[in-house]
């Protein structure tokens, strides 16, 4: 009768450990994160179902060497991305719901570090996303209001640069990110005011001579020569300034041809080819 | 957001089908509901630059986004389209799943028996509407520019002959022109390598 009794008792015990068990497994919600195109390891978090779930991760984790990643925006339970404000340090903090099991998908992009020496001052335009000089693969910048480290007599002007400028002009630059950019400004001094000095005296000199010279080939003849009229070297420039717009709106009329011809063989929708036209010589 | 050089490799290769495959492609088929599941995928991504949701092919071909509509394009993707190797399904999460094609041209490959009982293969190549290639606005441009510039260091050339203008501006001219149109070559080739001949 003991023995039975026992044997009860225990079975009992057994069933309600069972149970429990089997209960806790069942309520037990997940959340799954995972990141797009595996920047990332995968992994899952059980989720208690009474709290609000604080998922931590950093902005910034390093790719290889000269990389890295960044999180650019998140997707809850499959819904759209949403962009996360973009920063270089720090964690992103998400607070999910545990009322049942979750999935996150982050999505991050490669960045690489932009380094521009041989100068004072400048800025980047568009800015860096996380503000640190980190740029997004792919991403094309201008370094713009650059100033010269030179101190001296003479003004410096950049020259050339020393890596990998896709375009130059004047004291601004447009490179590609597509790896760790370091470029280098290579000033060279500007003389051009100095000639100015020096020339001005001489320039006085030779229009007092050939103003002399005029009157007295006025006071010699009495029929008077329009020629004399005109400055012959302006003429010259306003002519090559005309042309230089000319050719401008030569190569524009021909873009916007080329541009036509991809509409009209139906390589482009009119919708695209009213946006591209738009913004096709826009500064 | 999904990868541009990814988007530009799909265009690029062509795909071999089967017949039973490359069926779907025919005019005579642009009733039937794959053909139209295609030719939805292409026009969304090419709008989005991404692969889509089963949701947006049912706006866009029924309007609505109902489950049974859903499940219907989802079966013709799963049991033919993906099975053909046409479409890819790309899973981001356990319930986000998007759907892109796995190229934009078709070649189709048939067996004949010949009359010496060779057999012999016979292609038949079918191309998905340029204007639904996932090709970014700025390929657009740099060869619109690089026309553009081709142009007018012709004309420069031309101007020079007839004396329109003095050399040294002529040269100038020529270096500036002849740099930009450098720097747009290898912008096209570093970007969009092999793209160029077929859209061109």
């Amino acid at each position: 009768m003991k023995v039975a009794a026992v044997l009860i008792v225990f079975s009992f015990l057994l069933f309600f450990a069972y149970d429990h068990s089997f209960a806790q497994t069942d309520s037990r919600n997940t959340l799954q994160v995972s990141f797009v195109n595996n920047t990332a390891a995968s992994y899952v978090i059980d989720l208690d179902s009474n709290e609000i779930y604080t998922l931590s991760q950093k902005y910034s984790w390093v790719r290889d060497q000269n990389s890295r990643y960044n999180l650019v925006s998140y997707s809850l339970d499959g819904q759209d991305f949403s962009s996360i404000s973009r920063q270089s340090r720090g964690n992103f903090i998400l607070d999910v719901p545990t009322d049942s099991s979750r999935t996150v998908v982050f999505l991050a992009v490669t960045q690489y570090p932009v380094s521009v020496l041989g100068v004072n001052e400048y800025s980047f335009s568009p800015k860096s996303p996380t503000g640190d000089n980190w740029f997004d693969a792919k991403s094309e910048i201008k370094i713009l209001d650059i100033t010269s480290n030179n101190d001296g007599l003479f003004p410096y002007e950049i020259g050339y640069w020393e890596g990998p400028a896709i375009s130059s002009s004047g004291n601004s630059a447009e490179i590609l990110v597509d790896g760790p950019i370091e470029i280098e400004a290579i000033w060279t001094p500007n003389y051009s005011p100095l000639a100015f000095l020096i020339g001005l005296p001489i320039v006085a000199i030779v229009v007092f001579l050939v103003k002399r010279r005029h009157k007295i080939s006025q006071m010699s003849s009495p029929q008077p020569d329009i020629r004399h009229g005109t400055s012959q070297p302006d003429t010259q420039q306003s002519e090559i300034d005309d042309y230089r717009e000319k050719i401008q709106e030569y190569l524009k009329q021909k873009s916007f041809k080329k541009l036509e011809l991809f509409l009209k063989s139906k390589s482009i929708s009119n919708e695209k080819y009213l946006g591209i036209k738009e913004t096709l010589w826009e500064i | 957001m999904f990868e541009e050089n990814n988007l530009i490799e799909r265009i690029i290769q062509i795909k071999n089908l089967k017949e039973n495959c490359f069926k779907y492609l025919d005019e005579s088929s642009k009733d039937l509901l794959t053909h139209k599941i295609i030719f939805s995928i292409a026009k969304l991504s090419s709008e989005k630059m991404g692969p889509v949701k089963i949701a947006e092919i049912s706006k866009d071909i029924f309007g609505e986004d109902e489950k049974s509509k859903k499940d219907l394009i989802r079966l013709g993707i799963e049991k033919s389209l993906s099975k053909c190797g046409m479409v890819e399904k790309l899973q981001y999460a356990t319930n986000d799943v998007r759907y892109l094609l796995t190229a934009y041209r078709f070649q189709r490959v048939k067996e004949i028996e010949s009359f010496r009982g060779d057999r012999v293969e016979s292609f038949n190549t079918f191309e998905i509407p340029k204007s639904s290639w996932p090709i970014p606005d700025e390929f657009y441009k740099l060869l619109s520019k690089k026309f553009g510039y081709d142009e007018a260091l012709k004309k420069i050339n031309a101007d020079f002959d007839h004396g329109v203008i003095p050399r040294g501006e002529y040269e100038d001219l020529i270096r500036e022109y002849s740099q930009n149109l450098t720097q747009i070559q290898n912008k096209i080739h570093s970007k969009f390598e092999g793209l160029e001949d077929l859209v061109n």
